[in-house]
């Protein structure tokens, strides 16, 4: 059922990015199914993919690929019914405090100021412990990052869209995780504030060098963003191709030549929809 | 119609509506106990001027102080008794769904018992004094504070949850740190209503061998035929609940519009 793995382009940025180190996250054969009346829906399966130490993968799908489902299991937020997952060669079946999420709903706790917010993932057992000064520093190095400096006591009430996803940015990257997990978090945003969001997220990736896996359904964000972009096709939800980005960040003057790339990853998507709608009658497997 | 032009004109007609609906009543509180027209001399002991001049020589001589105090002590002890028994469980009832399902038959047979039902009970158990009272109102307050935390924990927004789960926060710490604080204005809510009801209740409980307190004030002034007194405690208990009621309704207003 699955296609095999198909990679193009070069792999010259790869190579850059600590070449002979392990992969920070490696998933094989990463299978999960939800019951439905009519059955078991598989969101996705034989899933294999290896995430380098300091690599942008922009997983590309139309909905109900199963990308956002992908990534909710790895970060723990779901149980896999198949498969493994691997953070630094440790297995992963619950949510890990090195990994952070970063949901298209900005989920900003109402009753909390900016600052409060971004402190409310600081002092969770879980987290190392800090002294009062040590958090201030924090949140102020986290409000600083996303340019929200003055903001801190503002009421999530009080922003606007961009703003407060600004705020879900800093509150993930003040807990300094290795990898970031990223659910369409501009998706909700209008197209001005995304570019700026895009361009403020590049920053923040080359100045932490974190690893990101995003996920995405906007090709030029993917391009704009990614090291590497994985195309996702459905019923069930698969890897389907994927390329990797030569040009070097930030790629926004440069947009004219990755165009020939977009329409490449246009005419995939375009072959992954037809064959996802021949393919969706069997994607419901009566099992019960 | 321009919108600009009739604002101030709103805001006149707003603004004085609450102050005329209180009017109003008093004024159909005058027209049928005024001592201008009314020979009968009980029925001129409760109109609005009598109950005003009682209610100044209350205040004044100071004995109605004492009472006032009493029946808010008890409303606070029986919401606090209601708050500590009723919030727990509420939100324990709302995170567990086998103990709500086993509970609710339970607690919708005794929600629906009338609180001075229990009045015979309380007062052959505990005997005679404050104990009952107690008792009284916090069984008649439990029942709405219980409900709103268990309403207010299945509402609480599911990507909040996620989040907490996300950022690896323990079991213990979602609750403490997301569902409480969200929970808030369900809480609020809930002590409205139980002020709402211990107000209510407490005079009929007070009625129960207690020497002190409005509600015996009010069987004192009965029994010595003073009824413009009898009248100033009813407008005592009236303006006390009105109070007790805004505060809480401002605290609902400022916290919702905090979020």
């Amino acid at each position: 059922m699955n296609q095999p793995l198909i990679t193009s382009a070069s792999s010259e940025r790869l190579a850059d990015l600590v070449p002979s180190a392990p992969p920070l996250l490696t998933i094989r054969q990463l299978q999960k199914r939800y019951k439905t009346r009519q059955g078991y829906l598989t969101a996705f399966d034989g899933i294999d993919l290896e995430v380098r130490r300091g690599e942008v993968v922009c997983l590309l799908g139309a909905s109900g690929c199963g990308k956002s489902s992908l990534l909710a299991t790895i970060a723990g937020l779901q149980g896999a019914d198949r498969g493994e997952i691997y953070l630094q060669g440790q297995p992963v079946r619950q949510s890990q405090p090195q990994v952070g999420v970063v949901f298209q709903d900005p989920c900003l706790l109402p009753w909390l100021t900016v600052a409060q917010n971004i402190a409310f993932g600081l002092k969770l057992k879980h987290m190392p412990i800090l002294t009062r000064s040590e958090l201030r520093s924090r949140i102020a190095e986290a409000v600083d990052q996303v340019g929200l400096r003055g903001f801190e006591r503002s009421y999530p009430h009080q922003l606007s869209g961009g703003m407060a996803q600004r705020v879900a940015l800093a509150r993930t990257l003040a807990r300094r995780p290795q990898l970031l997990l990223l659910d369409e978090p501009f998706s909700a945003l209008d197209a001005i504030t995304r570019l700026d969001m895009q361009n403020l997220l590049l920053q923040i990736i080359t100045q932490q060098q974190v690893t990101v896996v995003m996920v995405t359904h906007d090709i030029d964000e993917a391009l704009l963003l990614g090291d590497r972009v994985v195309l996702m096709a459905r019923h069930p939800g698969r890897i389907y191709r994927e390329w990797t980005i030569p040009q070097p960040k930030p790629r926004f003057q440069q947009a004219h030549l990755l165009s020939e790339l977009h329409f490449a990853i246009l005419e995939a998507l375009s072959t992954v929809m037809d064959l996802s709608n021949q393919a969706f009658p069997h994607s419901l497997e009566t099992t019960l | 119609m321009n919108p600009t032009s009739t604002l101030p004109t709103r805001l006149r007609l707003r603004l004085p509506l609450p102050f005329l609906g209180l009017v109003g009543g008093a004024f159909i509180w005058w027209l049928f106990t005024t001592p201008l027209w009314h020979s009968n001399p009980i029925v001129a002991d409760f109109s609005p001027e009598r109950t005003l001049a009682a209610l100044g020589q209350l205040f004044a001589s100071g004995t109605i102080i004492p009472h006032i105090q009493t029946s808010l002590r008890r409303m606070l002890i029986g919401l606090v008794a209601a708050i500590a028994i009723g919030v727990p469980l509420g939100i324990l009832l709302g995170l567990s769904r086998p103990l709500e399902q086993t509970t609710s038959a339970l607690f919708q047979l005794i929600r629906m018992i009338s609180p001075l039902s229990w009045m015979p009970l309380a007062v052959m158990v505990l005997g005679i004094g404050d104990l009952p009272v107690y008792f009284l109102l916090t069984i008649a307050a439990i029942w709405p504070l219980i409900l709103n935390a268990s309403a207010g924990v299945l509402s609480v927004n599911q990507r909040w949850l996620m989040l907490s789960r996300s950022l690896c926060a323990t079991h213990w710490e979602t609750v403490s740190q997301v569902i409480i604080p969200a929970i808030v204005p369900h809480l609020l809510t809930g002590m409205r209503l139980a002020i709402g009801i211990i107000w209510i209740i407490l005079v009929p409980a007070e009625m129960l061998g207690v020497s002190a307190g409005l509600g015996y004030y009010i069987l004192d002034t009965r029994d010595r035929l003073s009824y413009s007194e009898l009248m100033a405690v009813i407008l005592i208990i009236g303006i006390i609940g009105y109070g007790l009621d805004s505060v809480l309704r401002f605290a609902h207003q400022q916290w919702t519009h905090q979020r």
